[in-house]
């Protein structure tokens, strides 16, 4: 083995002495930043998932809640023998027969009481009003000869019942049905037709909003002073409403934003304020050199890559005007956000004083300034939960589509924290969220 | 009790603290070897191996066991040195010449055979940083001078004049060295 190779070996196997506190004093400061188990990283996510999909199932539960309502209350095979059978002329037809039916049994009916007489004359009003919105709209379209043929139905089945002695509450649940299938579904229909008069609502209390929205961010970061950031980002969402009594409405949300959060430069510290050294150079030089580096900084920054919300929460009705309604509403948020968080090192405007030999007479370079990204590159998830107030500004385009304009302010009621080299710093975030929605009745 | 690498390195995978840990405390010293002749100081040095074991523990999913682990760490902290130095560019002395003396390597052999390593790491300290940085690459760690001007982003003619300085620089730290131990 020649020379060469033996100062290889050596040094290929060289161990400087260490005393095991160094060691595990090194050990203390990097543990942070072993990668962690990955059930562990995705345990919030578990629960964010849990709380999604217990919306889907509560969304699921509605919809067969719905059916099973629609078929008391309409009976549907009879439905379906007269949309293939019945022209529309004779629907006309028999519509003014139903108003004319009504009209004699309601007279000839003596020993009703007075109250069920009051019922039935609001009976025979709204299905006046009702016919008469509809035979101004009529087009050849199949479902205003099931709006006939139903009403006629369920009219004569209410007037049946009222002779027994039925509550009128059920006449009436009665009439919604029949309303539901003739008025194409308006999107607030529960709310439309089951604050004044009707209870329980027989017509879907179930409804979905699809949210994008812009999202302005305020981070609060603490080490030695609080730092705090404004950020913007963008939000989809959906949210699957139930619709509860007259005025409550139950909401779960699931949420997906990018806040959009970085904050390069937010912790600026001198690592080397300031280095001189002498060394003498080549062997032609005529004295030694002097090297002079100034203001050279190490930056941390935090980046905040998506945000996955889960919400529950309450609504409330406060007005409902025409086209325009108003809630308030207040939900307990769960988000999962990811986070990739390090330092960059950045050497900005670093001096380089050169004396070679004439002192006097100093040569000044200004070295280019370096930036080296993703010197150490960390990514986390932290879970955080608070309240989000908001309100909800509805306007309603057309019977099945409204635009809504949801701000909302979540309030961090967690602390996080982060530790990048061995510092701890206390995340806090608040944000306010601007959505811009459309609710779509199904 | 002993445990092997093949059993830490599958605990890493599973991401497993204490395997990590282990990880650490194993290869700390033999890391610190190399990071040492790549600094300045031993600070530095232990700046090197933190950010050598962080970029380890992150991707040590990547490490496809064919190789040799210790063979893939050490690689791992002379490139995190060169990033370090790369960061740490505050002048830039390359200048390239074609036309110079070979210095015989015997005679920094002969030499480096009477020091320690302790020794010879102190020399390597003094050491501006890219003369250190060629002489590791070409000296100890067996790179060519195209690898070293490609890992260096500089010429094949400047990596040669680096090293041919940093010989020169030792040759006149061992002078220095003889007749402080003469006086």
């Amino acid at each position: 083995m020649n020379k060469e190779e033996n100062i290889k070996n050596r040094f290929s196997q060289f161990e400087p002495e260490v005393d095991a506190a160094a060691i595990e004093m090194g050990w203390q400061k990097i543990k942070y930043f072993v990668p962690q188990k990955e059930n562990k990283k995705r345990a919030g996510f578990f629960f964010l998932y849990g709380a999604a999909a217990l919306v889907v199932l509560l969304g699921i539960a509605e919809l067969v809640y719905l059916s099973r309502t629609d078929t008391v209350f309409t009976n549907k095979k009879e439905l379906t023998t007269h949309t293939t059978k019945v022209p529309d002329n004779n629907a006309v037809v028999k519509k003014d027969n139903t108003i004319k039916e009504i009209t004699s049994t309601i007279s000839d009916k003596n020993n009703v009481n007075e109250t069920t007489n009051i019922a039935l004359k609001k009976d025979k009003e709204f299905l006046q009003k009702s016919y008469e919105s509809n035979t101004s709209k009529r087009t050849n379209n199949t479902k205003k000869v099931i709006y006939t043929s139903v009403q006629k139905n369920s009219v004569t089945n209410n007037l049946k019942k009222q002779s027994g002695n039925d509550s009128v509450v059920f006449n009436k649940l009665d009439l919604i049905a029949t309303s539901l299938l003739t008025q194409n579904r308006p999107s607030d229909i529960n709310i439309s037709f089951s604050n004044d008069y009707f209870f329980p609502k027989p017509v879907s209390p179930f409804s979905v909003d699809l949210f994008a929205g812009a999202q302005l961010s305020q981070t609060n970061i603490n080490q030695n002073a609080p730092v705090k950031n404004n950020h913007t980002g963008f939000l989809i969402g959906i949210s699957l409403n139930h619709h509860l009594r007259n005025k409550f409405i139950f909401t779960g949300q699931f949420i997906f934003s990018q806040p959009n959060l970085n904050y390069t430069n937010t912790l600026t510290q001198n690592k080397i304020v300031s280095q001189s050294l002498t060394i003498s150079s080549t062997p032609s030089s005529s004295g030694p050199d002097t090297m002079r580096y100034i203001n050279a900084n190490t930056n941390t920054f935090i980046r905040s890559k998506n945000c996955y919300h889960a919400a529950l929460g309450l609504e409330y009705q406060l007005i409902k005007k025409n086209k325009i309604s108003i809630h308030t509403n207040l939900l307990f948020d769960l988000r999962v956000s990811e986070y990739d968080y390090g330092y960059t090192r950045e050497f900005g405007k670093d001096i380089l004083v050169h004396l070679k030999g004439t002192p006097n007479n100093p040569k000044e370079n200004l070295a280019p300034s370096t930036f080296v990204e993703g010197d150490f590159k960390q990514s986390t998830n932290l879970v955080s939960f608070g309240l989000m107030p908001a309100a909800l500004f509805s306007y309603a385009i057309n019977t099945k589509t409204r635009v809504i304009f949801k701000p909302a302010y979540f309030i961090d009621l967690s602390e996080n924290n982060l530790i990048i080299n061995s510092s701890s710093f206390k995340l806090k975030e608040n944000n306010l969220m601007l959505n811009l929605g459309l609710r779509i009745n199904l | 009790m002993l445990i092997s690498t093949e059993e830490i390195l599958k605990g890493c995978k599973a991401k497993e603290q204490k395997a990590f840990e282990m990880l650490y405390k194993k290869y700390y010293r033999i890391l610190l070897g190399i990071a040492l002749r790549y600094s300045r100081n031993t600070a530095e040095a232990e700046d090197i191996l933190q950010d050598s074991f962080i970029k380890i523990f992150n991707s040590i999913d990547s490490f496809n066991s064919k190789g040799s682990f210790e063979g893939w760490m050490k690689r791992i902290v002379q490139n995190t040195a060169i990033n370090s130095y790369r960061s740490n560019l505050k002048f830039d002395l390359h200048v390239a010449i074609t036309d110079h003396t070979e210095v015989s390597d015997d005679s920094l052999n002969s030499v480096f055979e009477t020091f320690t390593n302790n020794e010879i790491i102190s020399l390597f300290n003094q050491l501006p940083e890219g003369y250190r940085l060629v002489l590791n690459l070409f000296y100890i760690d067996g790179y060519s001078h195209p690898e070293i001007s490609e890992m260096l982003n500089i010429s094949i003619g400047t990596s040669k004049s680096q090293l041919f300085k940093a010989k020169n620089y030792l040759k006149n730290l061992l002078k220095i060295h003889h007749k402080q131990e003469a006086v």
